[in-house]
């Protein structure tokens, strides 16, 4: 489903140089996997997830979603790619902070042009299967942080996306909520969503099905998961 | 406190120095304004003394009413505009029109003459300069180029006026000298109009010193024409002021709204710097001293830069162009702290949690 | 755009307070912008005033009159055509301040002839005299003239002319002492900024069948002190507009830059770059004109409120105050412009982990 072929992202340093992000990353990701990637500060983690996401071009090399290589679309394909095909989960939540749940998690059915019920009617179905549909008239400030990336989980679902990236998402969470999260990502995995979720915490990484393991950009192992290694 | 306030300093430079060069480019334009409206009020108020000669002089037996139904008398020396100069009242009077004016009658048609030293150019054969009123023109069939016999002297026809002076079209301007000869009245003159700034001058008292500076003579003010030049620069100023007032309270409006925008983006930033342990009455003053500086130093530059802006705006008639000042320095870094004492107070007070989670969403 | 104009409408009425503060800047500069044009218009029109104190700037006489009959005030017994003051009027149209009708009929006093001078400020019944004449007449009581006996009321200030030999009637009594209705002078005096060689040029080309004639004002009193004024209000309008545009500009673009991770979101979710741009540009646009449009009417408003006679200059500042909130929104709209474009194109990653 996901074909990362040969990918290397370099940025330019504030002093001057080159900061190789990621380096010739290859990697397959297929329907329905629960893909944690891990490593340490500076690995290249979240560059390989924005990269996968259609956010941010590789300098070489190309990513395969479907049928469809991302960065060979012109941006505005690409930005529908990002509406339809991919949702994003992210450390910080980035809600909009002078909108209330309800509409943040309405806000890409919106931008797909979908109608304002048919929008209202998805997100309060996720809202409900969060647990948060009484904060749905709360605005961001008002709700605790795993509320707020319960918000954004649901936000990231409104348009049934083929892949869910998870940058960090339990980052700012506390244990219980950080547990709750991930029990939530094996759910939506058991119901057959595709997950790369970026963690820096290799035991939160084992609770995902594969484990792909990132050091200086480049892929430095590619392994099952614990629990999927205890399953099997 | 100095870390946290040297390095909010450090860390925010791009920010604070973009704010400090719009205030110093709105500081220019306010001393920019100050000075090419000074430049203006000066230029109306040269202009105003420009409108005409507010005092004539008569010689004191002749009656006005046949000075203005055009029936003339000789009957000042004329040396008398050199007695005024060297009077004390001389030192008010800045311009000075002295004209001898007589009836004569020319081919059979009444003729004004009127005697003036106004730069004539003289013809080369020795004959009289003369400006010809276009209804004189009519009457006696003269055009430019033309000749004609007056006394037994020669004259030539320089021009005709369309709009003589005073209206008078049925009248033959020339050389003072001639006119004195033609009319019989040497070392003679009719009226003198005089003009200076008379702004702050009592301008009876002035006539009666003329008065005594020339014995014989009669000082009457031209009071519609000294009101208008009066009433005019008076005018000026005053909406000058009103002006200026409108334009420094623009000014301080924006430099106010900068700074207030500048310090609500802090809120997150305080609100941290609170959770760890910081004092929050003097985040509260960091923030109004850094709001003071960053005025201070546009404040500063845009007062050194009014002067040479004033220049370029209005060229050699920048003559008043501001010098920098410390009023205009202050004002900027006073409106800058003052405008940031709100957010200020509100960021000091507010709870830090509160601000942290408004703004980490 | 559906989504653009819906986060637009959205953040402006979920941070009312926000907004408001940031039209209520906009409205400031704007009504202040408002007040000084029509201060600086009103200091045109109270310094025309002032000069035409001197005088009018064109006189209209009947044909025949030359300038010397006009300076004695000698008119003859020619009158203006009975609808001369009305054509006058269609002729100059807005351009026209004010005109005077004026009757000058010369008159036996004692043994001289003297110019009675009517117009329509004298009360009737009453003469005002020129000093000239009063210092000859030396309080000799109530004037008879023509049959009538005219109470002596003021001795005018010296206007250094005719005006200053002559006595001043009402109309009436000038028409009653001529034997007839009509008049044979109208004095003309023009709005601040009009130029009086170019009426006289319209009123010539009317065929007014009279005199059309300069005053002898000069020019200083005709352009040059209204040429100064408007000099020193447009460079004015030029400064201020610089100011405006800067701080403005500033504000706005400031504010949209702390927009960034929430642009940053729309990308990530997929928002087109026009979506983005909108988001923030339409914010702007729609602040800069509600506060344009508040600001002035409010500096319009104020202005004429402290000093009633600025409603007169409205006429001709109404253009430059119709602009404002078009140019207000459009500042606004620019400002955040450039900054909504780059967040637009730019590779929103460092602001989605910050």
């Amino acid at each position: 489903m996901i074909q990362i072929q040969n990918v290397t992202k370099t940025f330019q340093s504030p002093g001057g140089g080159e900061v190789q992000a990621l380096a010739a990353v290859s990697l397959w990701i297929g329907q329905g996997e629960f893909l944690a990637v891990v490593g340490a500060s500076g690995s290249g983690k979240s560059t390989l997830l924005f990269t996968v996401g259609g956010v941010s071009a590789p300098t070489s090399g190309s990513v395969r979603l479907g049928e469809r290589f991302v960065y060979d679309l012109p941006p505005s394909e690409r930005a529908a790619l990002r509406r339809t095909d991919v949702g994003f989960v992210f450390q910080t939540f980035n809600l909009v902070p002078y909108l209330t749940t309800l509409e943040n998690v309405m806000l890409p059915a919106l931008l797909q042009g979908r109608s304002r019920p048919d929008a209202e009617a998805a997100a309060m179905g996720l809202l409900e299967r969060l647990g948060i549909a009484t904060r749905r008239a709360h605005r961001p400030s008002q709700l605790s942080v795993g509320e707020r990336q319960r918000a954004g989980i649901a936000r990231s679902l409104v348009n049934g996306p083929k892949v869910l990236l998870a940058d960090e998402p339990t980052g700012n969470l506390d244990p219980v909520a950080a547990a709750q999260v991930i029990d939530l990502f094996r759910e939506l995995n058991d119901e057959g969503q595709t997950l790369v979720m970026v963690t820096h915490d290799p035991l939160l990484a084992e609770r995902a099905r594969r484990v792909v393991r990132l050091e200086a950009g480049a892929v430095r192992e590619d392994r099952p998961g614990r629990e999927q290694r205890r399953a099997s | 406190m100095r870390m946290i306030f040297f390095g909010g300093l450090r860390r925010r430079w791009p920010e604070h120095l973009l704010v400090a060069l719009v205030i110093a480019a709105i500081v220019t334009g306010l001393g920019a304004l100050r000075g090419a409206s000074s430049a203006a009020e000066a230029e109306v108020h040269d202009l105003a003394h420009r409108l005409g000669r507010n005092m004539l002089l008569l010689p004191a037996d002749t009656d006005p009413a046949d000075f203005y139904a055009q029936r003339y008398r000789g009957g000042l020396p004329d040396s008398t505009p050199e007695s005024i100069r060297a009077s004390p009242a001389g030192a008010h009077v800045s311009s000075m029109e002295a004209r001898l004016y007589g009836n004569l009658d020319v081919r059979g048609t009444q003729v004004i003459v009127v005697g003036e030293d106004a730069g004539w150019a003289a013809p080369p054969d020795g004959a009289i300069p003369v400006v010809v009123g276009e209804a004189a023109a009519r009457a006696l069939g003269l055009q430019q180029g033309a000749s004609l016999e007056v006394k037994g002297e020669r004259l030539i026809v320089t021009a005709v006026a369309q709009q003589p002076p005073d209206g008078l079209d049925t009248a033959l301007f020339v050389p003072l000298s001639a006119a004195q000869r033609l009319l019989g009245a040497p070392g003679q003159l009719s009226a003198i109009r005089l003009a200076g700034c008379w702004c702050r001058v009592d301008v009876r008292a002035l006539g009666t010193r003329i008065e005594s500076a020339v014995p014989g003579s009669r000082a009457i003010t031209v009071a519609a024409l000294l009101e208008a030049q009066k009433g005019t620069v008076d005018v000026v100023r005053r909406y000058g002021a009103l002006l200026h007032l409108a334009a420094v309270l623009l000014v301080g409006a924006l430099v106010a709204a900068l700074s207030l925008s500048g310090a609500r983006r802090r809120a997150r930033e305080l609100g941290l710097l609170v959770a760890i342990g910081a004092e929050p009455a003097t985040l509260g003053g960091l923030l109004v001293l850094e709001a003071a500086l960053v005025g201070l130093a546009g404040g500063l530059l845009g007062s050194l830069a009014a002067g040479p802006a004033t220049r370029w705006l209005i060229g050699a008639a920048a003559g008043s162009a501001p010098s920098p000042s410390v009023t205009l320095v202050l004002g900027a870094a006073a409106l800058s702290a003052l405008a940031a004492t709100l957010p200020a107070r509100h960021a000091a007070a507010l709870d830090p949690a509160a601000s942290l989670r408004e703004t980490a969403t | 755009m559906s989504g653009a104009r819906w986060l637009a409408v959205r953040e402006l009425r979920a941070r009312p307070s926000r907004a408001a503060l940031a039209a209520a800047v906009v409205a400031s500069a704007t009504a202040l912008g408002a007040g000084m044009e029509l201060l600086a218009r009103s200091r045109e029109v109270a310094a025309g005033a002032r000069v035409d104190g001197m005088g009018a700037a064109i006189r209209i006489v009947p044909p025949g009159v030359g300038g010397s009959a006009l300076a004695r005030l000698d008119f003859g017994d020619a009158l203006l055509p009975s609808d001369a003051a009305r054509r006058v009027a269609e002729t100059l149209g807005h351009d026209l301040r004010a005109l005077h009708a004026r009757r000058v009929v010369m008159q036996r006093l004692g043994d001289r002839r003297v110019p009675f001078v009517g117009e329509a400020t004298v009360r009737g019944g009453t003469v005002e005299l020129g000093p000239a004449l009063a210092s000859r007449l030396q309080d000799a009581g109530p004037l008879q003239v023509g049959g009538r006996v005219l109470e002596v009321g003021r001795t005018r200030e010296p206007a250094g002319n005719a005006e200053d030999a002559a006595a001043h009637v009402s109309l009436e009594t000038a028409q009653a002492l001529a034997g007839t209705t009509g008049v044979n002078e109208l004095q003309v005096f023009l709005r601040a900024g009009v130029r009086p060689a170019e009426a006289r040029a319209r009123l010539e080309t009317a065929r007014l069948g009279a005199r059309v004639l300069a005053a002898n004002r000069g020019e200083v009193a005709d352009e040059g002190i209204q040429g100064a004024l408007a000099r020193a209000r447009r460079l004015a309008q030029g400064v201020l507009a610089v100011i405006v545009v800067l701080g403005l500009a500033v504000a706005a673009h400031l504010d949209a830059a702390e927009r960034r991770v929430e642009a940053a979101t729309l990308v990530a979710l997929g928002a087109v770059p026009g979506t983005v741009l909108w988001t923030l540009v339409g914010r702007s646009l729609a602040i800069g004109a509600a506060g344009g449009l508040l600001g002035t009417a409010a500096g319009a408003a104020l202005a004429i409120g402290s000093e009633p006679a600025l409603l007169q200059t409205l006429r001709a500042s109404w253009p430059a105050l119709a602009l404002a909130p078009l140019v207000t929104a459009l500042l606004g709209a620019a400002a955040a412009g450039p900054v909504a474009i780059a967040m637009a194109r730019r590779d929103p990653v460092a602001a989605l982990q910050e």
